[in-house]
């Protein structure tokens, strides 16, 4: 029984960090409909920049700096997106695909065989509450992921702004007729989707992981079910998907001996089959909008 | 006739005679001797890798063209890139293949499976990257020193026999990834572990997997008293963070890909000095050998910014042993391929100056030394590692059959 | 272009495509052949997503399912790397490779129920999730699939002519015709048919429904067009053609292994068909080629490009370069082809239809500022 709390507890502390992933992916999708390849970049990008940063200007200046630099990594995409006019949303996610390739390859040049930590003050702490172990990174992440969520949702439901948002992802031709710039919108859209990048850069380097390598921003690819099980326009959806994946993974990892039918490191591919089973019960995840059907 | 006229692949000779009597094979010609490397040097996972180890094998070539080349040619080294992509890597083997006499670099154990066919069927004397002993088996494949099992089985029997960190009845986890590297070091410890009383648990896992926070609880959970570790330097991190941060106070032994000098600008450099052993095959970097020295001050010479890494000392001696059987088949005057391997054959107590054990590669399928090199982290030393003992073979060694 | 310059241009484009073996090196015709397949594979998928409109990301494991599938009928019982066993059908090679279509085209069957239930990019990323379950069944069943090493891949042949094979040996106009000659024939001969065939299908009556039930499933259904039947049967074509393309991608590399078939693979076969135009026949060829050879092509002759720094030397040297012009090219091409179309549609300029003219009301109706802005963005 301890076991299985212990699970569950490395299972949400994990899947908070998903959560940030996804909901970066999410925000983006339901602004733009273009799914962003380039999130894994963008995330490595965020979290370089706060560790080559952090020894010269300390920790949080280098988070400051670093969230701006994922948000402008952001807009660059949307300016490469833009340059597409009217194109179709696939064609424009696969031009994430070739940003994806450019910044990926220059930023593992960068870091080379390096491994840099962030110089986060959470280090490698871990609070103990009846046998129970979890890293103050990983609370620090779910407490984020929380927070940053809670803050996202109240932006889009109760400010003039967020209404705005909301319709031009809703409807971008009426949206536009109404007035609203669908640019400042969509840029928006392109620029919190970068940072929360950074920030879900930053927690997946930190404890007890080591520091950002050339291969981090693969990590991000973990998250894709995470958004699709809670429905790709669905900020909120992210943060239960992302958990639902953390915690499927750990426990198939966990008991792997007790699951060995499944095959050797099922922990891994669980994920994609719990989304699978999902989309045949809810076919746009447990909280996406359904699609309308045209006439 | 038109057709055949045009075409230049009409006439391609076989083996063919130097002006000196040697006879030659493809990739030689009277002044150079080409030899080629594929490598990873564009992924993220392997690049950095990759690269240390072709500079090493090119501080080899560069010593043995400052001093003459052989057989009075030069050696050159060919580089070809495969990103990681097995695809890829079948397109640079052929590409490579017909303009060179051997392979001192292969890296990536899915594009060595891959193109072990091909090499066997070009006769092409080739190192791969790896030290599984499953490649033993494949003639042409030169796997260097101790293999993974060998230096699993050592380092186990070293921490229980002469540290005595491990009593009979004990349990011990091994945390491994999919693959032959793995595979072949779970087979290992697991019949060392037989042989010294121990009881061992196994966890496969991926080499993407970074966080192994949920199979150490488990480990701890079956109160393992120690962690082998046969996966890249991030699991080791990984593992050597959790296990301090859950107080999990365990010896954890890791084997040569599974340490990186990087890990030691990072937080758990604490707990890798206090708790990692590493097991390898070549010295570590810098080591008190002529060998190890000499490559130290080359790659520094050449390299000054690049980090430290032991191996480029490994790509130094992977470049070492085709040299040496490129000189005594020309001993032989013989530069073909099958001259080549014949000569490799015959290479018997290699000596490297102390970057590996000595090596005997005349018994087909047996690997060419058992002693492995045990040593600990030191953040001081460049390179990140001291040597714990001289080189080790532990007495059950001899009675394990490599399979 | 008349009929008759077309038919000329063709049949001189085939002769030419004949005529490569004489002169191409093992490693060109490498590259051919993995080109080849690749197209195969391409025109596949670009008929699910551009013409049936059905997004899927699982191009890889249908891939897979060819090549291994073409593995294990085709391969004799024995012993695999790192100690497994590994069974085998031993059937006749060409049979086999029917048998890996049909297997192929079963598994996109299997799938097509799934397919029904979801839309768009749910689709897609549903499908994604097959690639990784894929590949897990890849690593795990080892008898089948050699685990993580793979297995190799027996030779095609018909009545003792190894058709992919060095045996016998043949000789023809002074050229030796080794494995990599013949199979460049092999891999034409398929890429030929594979590519006249789905011409047909697109542009005939199947493919006229397919696009109606893209555009608009409704309208499609009630003229009469069985929706589930041609969803499945698009999957089942798309899956048939990956299906050969694997097998062939298996003849050229001659050992498959698991990694290969992962997600990078999938998306670049996505990349293919996008670049050349949705829907497109011809331009998931011309995508294929380009995403294929482009990588290949350029490392081969990443060594001559003087200001790079040469392999393991410090500094950018042509390996990442040839990964950043490859990334470039993507998003130039997509970039360049949008806009190509943009002005092509511009100079057409459709017919005035009632939506266009309501919209055409609408904005007159609008206050300057709105207007404006509207324009600015080019609606």
């Amino acid at each position: 029984m301890s076991r299985l709390i212990e699970l569950l507890a490395i299972g949400v502390s994990l899947g908070s960090i998903y959560a940030l992933i996804a909901v970066g992916f999410a925000v983006i999708f339901k602004g733009t409909r273009v799914v962003n390849f380039a999130q894994g970049s963008l995330l490595l990008l965020g979290a370089y920049v706060v560790a080559a940063l952090s020894p010269h200007t300390g920790f949080w200046p280098a988070l400051g700096i670093g969230l701006g630099a994922g948000a402008l990594g952001g807009l660059v995409l949307y300016w490469l997106v833009g340059l597409v006019p009217h194109g179709e949303h696939m064609t424009l996610s696969i031009l994430t695909i070739g940003a994806d390739v450019l910044l990926a390859t220059e930023l593992a040049r960068r870091i080379g065989s390096r491994v840099m930590p962030t110089g986060d003050p959470w280090a490698d702490g871990v609070w103990r509450v009846g046998g129970l172990v979890v890293p103050y990174s990983r609370t620090a992440a779910l407490l984020s992921a929380l927070l940053v969520i809670g803050l996202l949702f109240v932006v889009f439901k109760r400010t003039t702004w967020g209404v705005s948002w909301r319709s031009a992802a809703a409807d971008p031709e009426v949206a536009t007729l109404m007035g609203i710039r669908l640019r400042r919108v969509r840029a928006a859209s392109w620029l919190i989707g970068g940072a929360l990048a950074t920030l879900a850069g930053l927690f997946l380097v930190a404890f007890p992981n080591t520091g950002v390598e050339p291969h981090t921003g693969l990590l991000a690819l973990r998250a894709v079910p995470a958004v699709i099980i809670g429905g790709l326009d669905s900020p909120e959806g992210a943060v239960a998907g992302g958990i639902a994946v953390g915690v499927t993974e750990t426990l198939v990892a966990g008991y792997a001996d007790e699951l060995g039918f499944l095959g050797q490191g099922a922990g891994d591919v669980t994920p994609y089959l719990l989304m699978i089973l999902i989309l045949l019960w809810r076919p746009s995840g447990l909280f996406g909008s359904k699609e309308a059907v045209r006439v | 006739m038109l057709v055949g006229g045009c075409s230049g692949k009409a006439a391609e000779g076989g083996d063919g005679a130097g002006g000196d009597g040697v006879r030659t094979g493809p990739g030689v010609t009277a002044k150079t001797i080409k030899l080629g490397a594929i490598s990873d040097l564009s992924g993220a996972v392997f690049g950095p890798l990759g690269r240390t180890q072709v500079q090493g094998n090119q501080l080899y070539i560069d010593k043995v063209n400052a001093a003459g080349g052989i057989c009075g040619r030069k050696l050159e080294l060919v580089v070809k890139d495969h990103g990681y992509d097995v695809q890829k890597a079948t397109v640079a083997f052929s590409e490579l293949e017909p303009r060179v006499l051997g392979i001192t670099h292969l890296l990536g154990s899915p594009m060595t499976a891959a193109l072990e066919p091909e090499i066997r069927a070009k006769k092409l004397l080739t190192v791969p990257s790896s030290f599984a002993s499953s490649l033993l088996s494949s003639e042409y494949l030169v796997v260097l020193g101790s293999t993974y099992d060998i230096d699993m089985i050592n380092g186990l029997d070293y921490v229980t026999t002469k540290r005595k960190l491990l009593a009979k009845g004990d349990t011990i986890g091994h945390i491994y990834f999919e693959g032959e590297y793995g595979a072949n070091a779970f087979r290992g410890s697991s019949w060392a572990a037989g042989r010294l009383g121990l009881t061992i648990r196994g966890a496969q896992i991926k080499a993407t997997d970074a966080d192994l926070t949920a199979q150490v609880t488990k480990m701890k959970a079956e109160g393992a008293k120690a962690i082998l570790l046969s996966a890249s330097a991030r699991q080791t991190a990984s593992v050597a963070g959790v296990t301090r941060s859950i107080g999990m106070d365990v010896p954890i032994l890791t084997q040569a890909p599974g340490f990186d000098p990087a890990l030691l600008d990072t937080p758990v450099r604490a707990a890798l000095e206090k708790n990692l052993t590493v097991l390898t095959s070549y010295a570590p970097y810098g080591a008190d050998a002529p060998g190890p020295k000499e490559v130290a001050a080359a790659f520094k010479a050449k390299h000054p910014d690049a980090p430290a890494n032991a191996l480029a000392d490994y790509g130094y001696v992977s470049a070492q042993v085709l040299g040496e059987a490129l000189k005594r088949a020309c001993a032989e005057k013989d530069l073909t391929r099958e001259g080549l391997r014949t000569s490799y054959r015959k290479l018997k107590s290699l000596d490297t100056g102390g970057l590996m054990a000595p090596m005997d590669f005349t018994v087909p399928g047996a690997p060419a030394s058992t002693e492995t090199f045990i040593s600990r982290v030191d953040a001081a030393a460049e390179g990140g590692l001291v040597a714990e003992t001289g080189l080790y073979r532990a007495q059950i060694t001899p009675d394990y059959k490599v399979g | 272009m008349s009929r008759v310059m077309r038919t000329v241009g063709t049949v001189a484009a085939l002769g030419v495509l004949v005529a490569m073996p004489f002169y191409l090196d093992a490693f060109w015709l490498q590259v051919g052949a993995f080109m080849m397949a690749a197209i195969i594979g391409a025109i596949g998928l670009t008929v699910l997503v551009g013409t049936a409109g059905q997004l899927s990301l699982a191009h890889a494991f249908f891939l897979a399912a060819g090549a291994y599938g073409y593995a294990f009928l085709a391969g004799e019982p024995g012993a695999g790397s790192a100690g497994t066993t590994l069974a085998g059908a031993g059937l006749p090679t060409p049979l086999a490779a029917l048998l890996a279509v049909a297997l192929a085209g079963g598994a996109g069957l299997a799938f097509s129920p799934v397919a029904g239930r979801l839309n768009g990019l749910y689709l897609g990323v549903a499908s994604l999730g097959l690639v990784f379950l894929g590949q897990h069944v890849l690593f795990n069943a080892r008898p089948v699939t050699g685990g993580f090493n793979g297995r190799s891949v027996p030779e095609l042949s018909v009545f003792g002519f190894r058709l992919t094979g060095d045996e016998p040996e043949l000789v023809l106009l002074g050229v030796p015709f080794g494995a990599r000659e013949r199979l460049w024939y092999v891999a034409l001969a398929c890429a030929v048919a594979g590519y006249v065939v789905a011409g047909r299908i697109v542009r005939g009556r199947p493919g006229r429904a397919m696009r109606l039930m893209r555009q608009n499933p409704i309208a499609a259904a009630s003229m009469g067009v069985p929706l589930r039947r041609y969803r499945a049967g698009a999957f089942v074509l798309s899956a048939m053609y990956a299906g050969l393309a694997g097998i062939l991608i298996a003849l050229t590399a001659r050992r498959i292994v698991p990694d290969y078939f992962g997600l990078v693979l999938s998306i670049e076969y996505l990349a293919m068909v996008v670049i050349g135009g949705l829907g497109s026949v011809r331009g998931a060829a011309v995508g294929a080629a380009f995403v294929t050879g482009l990588p290949l092509v350029l490392s081969h002759y990443g060594d001559d490009i003087g200001f790079l720094a040469r392999p393991g030397e410090d500094g950018v040297d042509a390996a990442t370069a040839v990964r950043m012009l490859y990334g470039a090219a993507i998003v130039a091409f997509v970039i360049g082809s949008a806009q190509q179309a943009r002005k092509a549609q511009k100079a057409r300029k459709g017919t005035p239809n009632a939506i266009t003219i309501t919209m055409d009301r609408a904005r007159r109706a609008l206050p300057g500022g709105a207007r404006r802005r509207l324009q600015r963005q080019g609606r």
